[in-house]
């Protein structure tokens, strides 16, 4: 090396300490530049609603542990997804605009829902996506919920109750008089809908396991044997109404406890384990929203454990097999997972009141005989049949459901022709339409459907409040004039809300047929507004004692009154008020975008 | 002679960067030495009076659910601390993953009033319970405010009485329970014509309108005009304390609390305060009702 070029070395090597010492100050006070998701591996867990609180509070307590994967930082991100949702998105490809992000790690209520996942990709070509043999996070079984007297009455515990129980009270026509209790009138069974729900699909798997006395391999010719349906549709026709949640039944039953009349609601609903450890609590839905104080039910519920066996729910950590996944995501949500299964995160389950996964975290209070459930059950525990089963489980059930009586009244009133909204060239009455037609489809064919209009100044003399446009009739014939006919509404004049609400009452109540759900889906976008505003609290008052009266007691007719609050200005309060007086639910569309969603989850109850 | 030149430039080069490192850092340090800035406060707006007799901060004056939709939406509190109502701090609490803000212990009280029309069947009704009995024609402030508020959420504790005593201790279940509560709150707020000027409602009941009863705190019940009207506090009703949100320390306690107890305020906590997530759940029943 010459002089010259040794002084340039030096030359520079002395530059660059100044610029270090410019640069870096040496003072060791700079903080370390935040990390953030996007220069980590981002986690995305997809998980049902049941667990997300809990998850989301492992997960923040799991990035603050700044675990690594191959030196990256590993951030893990909760977000809340049905089971049954999770799992059409999953089969569907999982669109982010709509979806949300890619998850890594789906966690639905139970592993069914992977194998029914699995079955649906199958069906299309594509390659699993779920391990049959995902690791649980937590345990919750189905149970059939029944009032303690009732339980009691069928000699439960000492008497285990079985689904052949069920169905011989369910056919019965004395009902309740056959233990001695007139006075609950028939028996009624709360089943939600096996597309929407975990609880629905357990109790559809297990009441089919337990028409053909087997607790594993289920076949798809067991489910079509003549004995099987002909049990399915015995059970099936104990069903009060479907739905997508379990919580429509426990508020339901929880305001009918509050007014004694708990009894003549529902004699028994499936639902997890969990739900009665929460209901009993007097937090009926598991949420305790802002203000509301958990109170006792006047009488409490029992878990009652069918003897033929049931499933758990076991929140598996499916790590997706999926072109997103990468190895290190892989290797991060595997660190997540065994973070998930310490002894300490496991017992946190049970402030939840459900099982911890971990056999070597012990099951405590609540679960226990003081919150209505009893730990050392189940006694037997019913195999998740093959993907290709449970798809023909779904089909099948489509098949022997209890069939629906329903009037679809709607809103044709001019606030109808207004915009859906800024983001939306369509008017509210056109999404409506395109909702309703397509939610005509979700009725099988030995539904009745009809449709009514209401506004004010209809008909020829255009002095009629409503107009049946299609009469209550086998919808197997009249779907495409009840298209046709949806599709030809125009906006026209006022709200005659509360009559018309009445009239539709009685209307369906009229004609009740006791083989049916009976009810009127009721959908508006505004409050009674029939010219005369003095007579409006009236109207209302009588159309509540109306329903209330038609809906309580031994010898009710129930009629349920679904109603859909459609955009800024629907009468919320009003519509609450009559699902609520006749044990059905309100649906809140005021974000008129979600209405085709609405529907869907409406006509989930037939 | 070369090397000579060499090293006096690396020299000249190693001073400049300890000269400009110094430079920057005496930069940083009059920064920080400057001095503290002026603190800033959001009141309540019924208490923008007992704020802008405070010295030494900025005070912006903003109705208390304006503040805490801002902060139940995931917005920042926008000034150092916030004075204000206890129950508002809790339901800016109740947006997604809002956490609480710090929140000092209650500074002064009030109870809850009302402003009767000196009318035969008004003249012995000075309880809760008689004030909500159907068929009265209230008047309270906006939902949006505090006096407004508290004067339904006292109204409502009289309509869900327990015995002869208001339940002020109200819960969300106990809204959602009651069958006839949505027709009564409809009634209530449908019931009286009486436009806000601006003022507590309770201060305008001498002017025209139709009405038998206003409500509001008890520290505006004050300024009515005895000659016209009666303001009572009907007993075992709620009280209503002031507490300071977010950093106490930006707030002249002592100053704060000597101008409340010239408004009217007294001392320290109230004896029935309101469950701040059955009054969330009422304000929104008053908004569906009057929309």
């Amino acid at each position: 090396m010459n002089r010259l070029s040794r002084t340039t070395l030096a030359l520079g090597a002395l530059a660059v300490v100044a610029g270090l010492l410019v640069a870096c100050g040496g003072d060791g006070n700079e903080a370390e530049a935040p990390t953030t998701p996007s220069n980590c591996v981002t986690v995305d867990t997809a998980v049902s609603p049941e667990k997300l609180d809990l998850l989301t509070a492992l997960a923040e307590s799991f990035n603050r542990r700044n675990e690594r994967v191959g030196g990256d930082c590993v951030v893990v991100r909760v977000q809340k997804k049905s089971s049954g949702v999770g799992m059409s998105a999953l089969a569907n490809g999982w669109d982010e605009r709509t979806d949300g992000p890619k998850p890594v790690i789906w966690s639905p209520a139970a592993s069914s829902w992977g194998a029914i996942l699995n079955q649906r990709l199958a069906d299309r070509g594509a390659a699993a996506m779920t391990s049959p043999d995902a690791q649980p996070f937590m345990l919750t079984p189905l149970v059939i919920a029944m009032p303690k007297p009732m339980a009691n009455a069928m000699g439960y515990p000492a008497t285990p109750v079985e689904w052949s129980d069920i169905l011989r009270l369910a056919q019965d026509p004395q009902g309740w008089a056959l233990y001695g209790h007139p006075e609950w009138g028939p028996f009624r069974l709360g089943k939600t809908n096996p597309n929407f729900s975990t609880s629905g699909l357990s109790a559809l798997i297990a009441q089919n396991y337990a028409a053909v006395g087997k607790t594993q391999d289920l076949t798809s010719e067991d489910l079509t044997n003549p004995a099987t349906v002909e049990f399915n549709r015995g059970i099936e026709s104990a069903v009060v109404h479907y739905g997508d949640i379990t919580m429509t039944f426990l508020n339901n039953w929880y305001r009918a406890d509050r007014r004694g009349t708990a009894l003549t609601y529902a004699s028994a609903v499936a639902v997890e384990e969990k739900s009665v450890i929460d209901y009993n609590a007097g937090n009926p839905d598991g949420v305790l929203d802002p203000g509301e104080e958990p109170r006792k039910p006047k009488t409490p519920l029992v878990a009652v454990y069918p003897a033929e066996g049931t499933l758990y729910s076991d929140s598996p950590f499916f790590i997706l097999d999926a072109p997103w996944v990468t190895d290190a995501k892989r290797q991060a949500a595997t660190k997540f997972q065994e973070f998930v299964q310490e002894p300490a995160n496991q017992r946190r389950v049970l402030k939840f009141g459900f099982r911890p996964a971990n056999p070597k975290v012990s099951i405590a209070a609540p679960v226990d005989a003081a919150h209505g459930v009893d730990p050392s059950q189940p006694a037997t525990l019913l195999q998740v049949p093959r993907p290709k089963v449970m798809v023909d489980l779904l089909d099948q059930w489509a098949v022997n459901r209890k069939t629906a009586r329903v009037l679809i009244v709607l809103d044709v009133s001019g606030s109808m022709g207004d915009s859906a909204g800024a983001d939306s060239s369509d008017t509210k009455l056109e999404l409506a339409k395109r909702a309703a037609v397509q939610a005509l489809d979700d009725f099988k064919d030995d539904d009745e459907v009809g449709l009514r209009i209401f506004s004010t100044g209809l008909g020829p003399d255009q002095s009629r409040m409503y107009l049946d446009l299609v009469p209550i009739g086998a919808i197997g014939q009249n779907r495409e004039m009840l298209k046709r006919q949806i599709g030809n509404l125009i906006p026209t004049n006022g709200t005659p809300l509360f009559d018309v609400a009445a009239a539709s009452y009685r209307d369906v109540l009229n004609g009740y047929d006791p083989a049916r759900i009976n009810a009127v889906l009721l959908l508006t976008d505004g409050r009674n507004d029939d010219g005369n505003s003095a007579d409006d609290r009236r109207q209302e008052s009588n159309l509540l004692t109306q329903i209330r009266q038609g809906s309580t007691g031994e010898n009710a007719k129930p009629v349920r009154v679904f109603t859909i609050g459609y955009g800024a200005d629907a009468d919320m309060p009003s519509l609450r008020s009559m699902a609520e007086a006749s044990n059905a639910a309100a649906y809140n569309a005021t974000d008129a975008s979600s209405i085709s969603e609405v529907f869907t989850q409406v006509v989930s109850n037939f | 002679m070369k090397r000579l030149g060499a090293l006096l430039l690396s020299v000249a080069m190693v001073l400049g960067a300890i000269a400009l490192r110094r430079a920057l850092r005496d930069d940083n340090a009059r920064d920080s030495d400057a001095p503290e800035h002026r603190r800033s406060i959001i009141c309540d707006n019924v208490l923008e009076a007992a704020c802008r007799a405070l010295s030494g901060v900025d005070v912006r004056s903003e109705r208390p659910a304006v503040t805490a939709e801002r902060l139940a939406t995931g917005g920042s509190l926008d000034a150092d601390a916030w004075v204000v109502a206890s129950p508002w701090v809790t339901i800016a609490g109740f947006g997604p993953a809002q956490p609480l803000l710090e929140t000092s212990a209650p500074i002064a009280h009030t109870s809850v009033a009302a402003v009767l029309r000196r009318a035969p069947e008004l003249t012995s009704c000075h309880t809760w319970q008689c004030l909500a009995e159907p068929g009265r024609r209230v008047a309270h402030d906006s939902v949006d405010t505090t006096s407004g508020l508290a004067g339904i959420g006292a109204l409502v504790a009289g309509h869900l009485h327990d015995g002869d005593r208001p339940r002020t201790d109200f819960a969300r279940n106990d809204i959602d329970e009651d069958d006839g509560f949505d027709q009564w709150l409809n009634e209530v707020e449908h019931s009286a014509n009486l436009v806000s000027r601006g003022a507590p409602v309770i201060r305008q009941i001498q002017t025209t309108g139709v009405f038998d009863v206003a409500l509001g705190l008890g520290v505006d019940a004050s300024g009515v005009n005895p000659q016209a009207v009666d303001a009572v506090v009907p007993p075992d009703g709620p009280t209503v304390a002031v507490v300071i949100a977010g950093n106490p320390d930006a707030v002249p306690l002592e100053q704060l609390r000597a101008a409340l107890t010239r408004a009217g305020w007294r001392a320290g906590r109230g004896t029935r305060d309101f469950n701040p997530g059955a009054l969330a759940t009422l304000r929104e029943r008053v908004k569906d009702v009057t929309r």
